[in-house]
Parts: structure tokens; sequence; C-alpha cells
């Protein structure tokens, strides 16, 4: 077979389909919808870090007259030493991030493994990320047990679904994440549970792919 | 900035949708894949349309579609529902003829590979800047094209036009 035949071939599934006629409406609506899920992230966000800059939580039992109403120490938040650095040796430091076995508001998680989640405050104006984020998603099974994840990694396990990943956004627009191809480095898994209360503990060294053909961004630090 | 009064934007989207989606076949060997890909791509270059300078926004597409489909975007989605698009159906229109045997052997292969195959036999590129828009070096790229490639070669003559029939009564 010649480079031709296989040129030839390529050609024709080139030019086999017709996209419909109302395909600007219909990427017009996607782009309606991802900005709707950035701006339901936002709120989200926000949430998340009040509710860990407060320190407690308020637990409601079923008293009628709310009497049973009880405020419970939580035990202290993650402390983070993660950093990004662009490639322009600029920095972003993300002290603070919480660390949840509770999806994010706006995220869909249903079913399946138990998952734990690590986030940074998202402060997005209109269309805009004003502060950088950093978002990790593990599930719990798969990472536990002080696992080392290495990247690139194509995940050669039964399940489909990734067992860990990283993602950041940087205010530029430009977002990277662990598996967008061009990643690479380590993370380290030190501790990972849902009981009986969330913690992830992370020893991060990598460099993550830009999803949108920009610069890869480095992650590095720990979470403990 | 309101993508139905950038007309600019509607234009690219117009010019570009179809040769973006022929890539796209490609590199998913899939229409249903092949849509949800260019979408996204498109997506993606509208929410920054207006507030970023594209110097060669085509280029710049393919470069997004490209990493979008090596970081094999269905499952991230999943993973990262943020940035998950809505679920549509098939809505492309099959117009021309393909080879069976190449679309088989297409899905067969790794998306590294696909994707550098794509980029070879349908952008025309050279071995440098398929490793550019990669984000891979050129050895890789040289790699997976060698074992891509073969693997077309074998399947063809297992299942394609090169295949050796016995000659049965």
């Amino acid at each position: 077979m010649t480079e031709q035949q296989i040129k030839d071939g390529f050609d024709r599934i080139d030019g086999a389909l017709a996209p419909p006629m109302d395909a600007a409406e219909r990427v017009e609506r996607r782009v309606r919808a991802r900005r709707r899920r950035r701006r339901a992230a936002v709120g989200g966000g926000t949430a998340l870090a009040l509710a860990a800059v407060a320190g407690t939580v308020v637990a409601l039992a079923s008293g009628d007259d709310g009497s049973d109403m009880v405020a419970v120490d939580q035990p202290p938040g993650p402390a983070s030493t993660l950093v990004m650095t662009r490639p322009d040796g600029s920095t972003y430091a993300f002290p603070e991030v919480t660390v949840s076995c509770q999806p994010p508001e706006g995220e869909d998680v249903t079913g399946g493994p138990q998952r734990i989640w690590a986030t940074s405050p998202r402060h997005i104006e209109g269309q805009r990320v004003t502060e950088p984020f950093v978002y990790v998603a593990g599930i719990v099974d798969k990472i536990a047990g002080g696992r080392s994840f290495t990247f690139p990694n194509d995940w050669s396990t039964s399940s489909d679904k990734y067992p860990l990943v990283l993602f950041v956004a940087d205010t530029d627009g430009n977002e990277a994440a662990s598996s967008a191809g061009g990643e690479s480095g380590t993370v380290r898994v030190l501790e990972a549970s849902c009981d009986p209360v969330p913690v992830l503990r992370l020893a991060v060294d990598v460099t993550l792919g830009s999803e949108v053909g920009e610069s890869s961004l480095d992650l590095a630090g720990r979470l403990r | 900035m309101d993508l139905r009064m950038d007309q600019d934007f509607r234009d690219f989207v117009a010019a570009q949708t179809r040769p973006l989606l022929g890539f796209a076949h490609a590199l998913t060997a899939n229409p249903h894949d092949a849509w949800d890909l260019t979408q996204e791509t498109l997506a993606r270059i509208g929410e920054r349309w207006g507030r970023t300078r594209f110097d060669e926004p085509a280029a710049y597409a393919r470069t997004v579609m490209v990493r979008l489909n090596i970081d094999r975007l269905r499952r991230l989605r999943r993973e990262l529902p943020l940035l998950r698009g809505p679920s549509e159906e098939v809505a492309v229109e099959l117009v021309g003829e393909t080879d069976a045997w190449l679309v088989e052997a297409l899905a067969t292969l790794s998306p590294r590979q696909r994707t550098a195959l794509a980029l070879r036999y349908v952008e025309d590129l050279d071995v440098r800047t398929i490793a550019e828009r990669m984000g891979c070096s050129e050895g890789t790229v040289k790699s997976q094209l060698s074992r891509g490639t073969e693997r077309l070669r074998q399947h063809a003559r297992e299942h394609g036009p090169l295949r050796v029939t016995t000659g049965e009564v």
C-alpha cells in the first residue's frame, strides 16, 4: 500500500461529512452553555470557600423547634503550598484549598465510586477568570494507599474514569489539565480518605498541558 | 461579547466548520465524535473571540482540536462537568463515501496515532510541525506515524484492499 493510497483514503474521510445547516446556532448554544456553567461554578466555589473560612459546620437534626441545632468544630483545613508557574516564570500560589467529598456546586456527579475534590475559590467576572484556580478530583479507592501517578498516563485500568485529574485555569484564558497532551511529572498521593472527614494530602510536581493550544503550566507543591 | 452580534465569529464558523469537521472525522473515525469535537473546538474559540487576538485562527483551531482529541475529550468532560457541552444527536450528514477498512483501522489506533496520521495525511504537515501541534517531541511523532501506518497496512492486508484470498472452490 503506497503513501498515495493512504492519502487518498484520508481525503475521502475528510470530505465525507457535511455539518448541519444550523451549525453556527449550535456552536453559539454551546458557548452560552459553557458560560452558564462557569458562572454556576463561581457561585459554588465561593460558597465552599466561605464555609472553609468559617471553620465550623452547623448540623441540623430532626427537631421541629430547631433546638437540636449543634455547632461542630471542623478539624483544621488543609494547608496548601501549591504554586502554578507560567512559562515566563511568574507564579501564583494557591494557599486556600478546600477538600471535600461532596461534588462542587454545579457538578452533576451521581452514583459511581466515592470521589474527593480539592479546589481553590473561583473568582470570575463576566466571562473572565479574575484569579487563577486549581481543581483536583480523584476516585478515592483508586488513589488511596500512598500511590504515585506519573504523567503522561494512559490509565490502563478497567475503568473508563480517570483516577486523578488536575486542572488549572489562568486569568489569560489558558486552561491546562493532567490529560490534555503535553503533560509530565508526578503526583504522590500521601493520603486520601472520606471517612471520617475528607482528607487529601498530595505532593505535586507536574507540568499540565494546555487544553486551548497555549503554553503548558507547571504546578508544584504540597497539599497536607 | 454577544456572539449573536459578532459577525466576525459567525464568518469564521461558516468558513471553518466544514474543514474542521473533516479533520475531526480523521482524528476520531466517528461522525458523532467528529461533530462533537468540532463544536467544542469552535465553542472554546468563540468564548475567547474578541478578548484574544488570534494571528491565525484557523491554525489555532486545529491546534485546539488536536489537544482536545488527544485529551480523549469525552472522558475528561465526564470528570470536569464544568467544561462539558450538552449532548446532542448526530447532526452531521454523510455526503461522501469512505473506505470502510480505513475507518475500521483508524478506530483501532490510539488517539495519538490517529492524530499524527491525520496531521500528516489531511493537513500535509511535516514531522516538526506535527510535534508542535501535538506538544511532543519529533521522535514521538515519528514513532506514532510509523506504528500507525504499519497498523493501517496490516489492517488493509487482513480486511481491506490488500487482502489475499485463498481461491477456495
